[in-house]
C-alpha cells in the first residue's frame, strides 16, 4: 500500500527535492571525506611521532564528530530517495546508479594507490602497470556493462535528458578538439591533451544532463 | 501540449510518486509531463490513458481541434 500524501494537488515541482536530496548528499559525503582526511593525517602524525598534542587532539576529535554526523546526513538523504514509491525500472535505475558512484570511488582509489609521485587522477602522472591494467579492463568492460542496465532501467524522461546532455557535450568535444588541434599545426598552442577535453565533455554532460532531469 | 494529469491524479490523491510507481516512471518525469516540459512517447500516453480509464486524447490536448 503506496503512502498518500496530504495534498497531492499542491504537490508542486516535487522534482526538484530529489535534487536537493542528491546535491545534500553529495556535499556532506565530500565535506565527510574532507574531516575524516583530516582524522587520519592527526593519527598518522601520532603513529610516527609517537607524540599527540591537544590542539591536534582536539581537531582531531571534532573532525572525526562532523565526519560521522555528514556521513549519517548522506545516508540520511540517499535513503529517503529510496524510501519513496517507485516502479521496478525506477528502483533498478536508481540502484545502478549508486553502483556506479561506489566503482567511480573504487576507481578513484585505485587510482590513488597506483600512482607515483604526484596525483595521477588529472595529472597525468604515470601509474603502476597493474593498476592501469585493472583500470582499463573496468572501464571497457564494467562501466559499459553497468551503462546499459542502467539504460535499459531508465524512464524515456531520463533517457532524453541523458541524450540531449550527450549530444551537446559530443557536440563541444568535436568543436573543441578540432579547434585546439589545427592551432596546434599552426604552432599557437601546445599539441591537443585528451584530457582536460575529455573532463570539460564529461561536466557538460553531466549539467545538461541533471538540469533538464531535475529543474 | 497540454494535459490534465495534476487533475486526474490529484482527483484519486495520488502523489506524483505514487503515480510515477503506478506507469513505472520517476517522479521526475510525472512532473516534467504535468507541467509539459516533456511529452509523453506514445506507449506512455497509452500507459497513462489505461490508468485513468480514458482516451488519451481526453487527457491530452495538443491545441488543435
Amino acid at each position: 500500500m503506496m503512502a498518500m500524501t496530504e495534498n497531492p494537488a499542491e504537490e508542486g515541482r516535487l522534482g526538484q527535492s530529489t535534487a536537493a536530496r542528491i546535491t545534500l548528499a553529495s556535499l556532506s559525503g565530500i565535506a565527510a571525506v574532507f574531516c575524516l582526511g583530516i582524522v587520519t593525517g592527526v593519527t598518522a602524525g601520532f603513529l610516527e611521532k609517537g607524540d599527540l598534542s591537544v590542539r591536534a587532539g582536539t581537531i582531531g576529535a571534532v573532525c572525526f564528530a562532523i565526519g560521522l554526523l555528514l556521513l549519517w546526513v548522506a545516508f540520511r538523504q540517499v535513503r529517503a530517495i529510496f524510501a519513496e514509491p517507485m516502479g521496478k525500472n525506477t528502483r533498478r535505475a536508481r540502484l545502478m546508479m549508486g553502483v556506479s558512484v561506489l566503482v567511480g570511488v573504487v576507481f578513484g582509489v585505485l587510482m590513488a594507490v597506483g600512482e607515483k609521485g604526484e596525483s595521477p587522477i588529472l595529472s597525468g602522472a604515470d601509474l603502476s602497470p597493474t593498476i592501469a591494467i585493472i583500470l582499463a579492463i573496468g572501464a571497457l568492460v564494467i562501466v559499459p556493462v553497468l551503462t546499459w542496465v542502467w539504460w535499459r532501467a531508465l524512464d524515456e524522461h531520463e533517457a532524453g535528458a541523458y541524450s540531449d546532455g550527450a549530444v551537446v557535450a559530443l557536440n563541444f568535444n568535436l568543436s573543441v578538439t578540432a579547434a585546439w588541434w589545427v592551432l596546434a599545426r599552426g604552432g599557437l598552442m601546445e599539441p591537443v591533451e585528451a584530457m582536460p577535453v575529455f573532463m570539460l565533455t564529461i561536466v557538460i554532460w553531466s549539467a545538461i544532463w541533471l538540469w533538464k532531469r531535475y529543474f | 501540449m497540454n494535459n490534465r494529469l495534476r487533475v486526474l491524479r490529484a482527483e484519486r490523491q495520488w502523489s506524483q510518486a505514487e503515480l510515477g510507481a503506478r506507469l513505472d516512471v520517476s517522479r521526475q518525469a510525472v512532473n516534467a509531463i504535468e507541467t509539459g516540459k516533456h511529452d509523453p512517447s506514445l506507449p506512455l500516453a497509452f500507459r497513462i490513458a489505461r490508468l485513468f480509464d480514458m482516451k488519451i486524447e481526453d487527457i491530452f490536448d495538443d491545441g488543435h481541434d
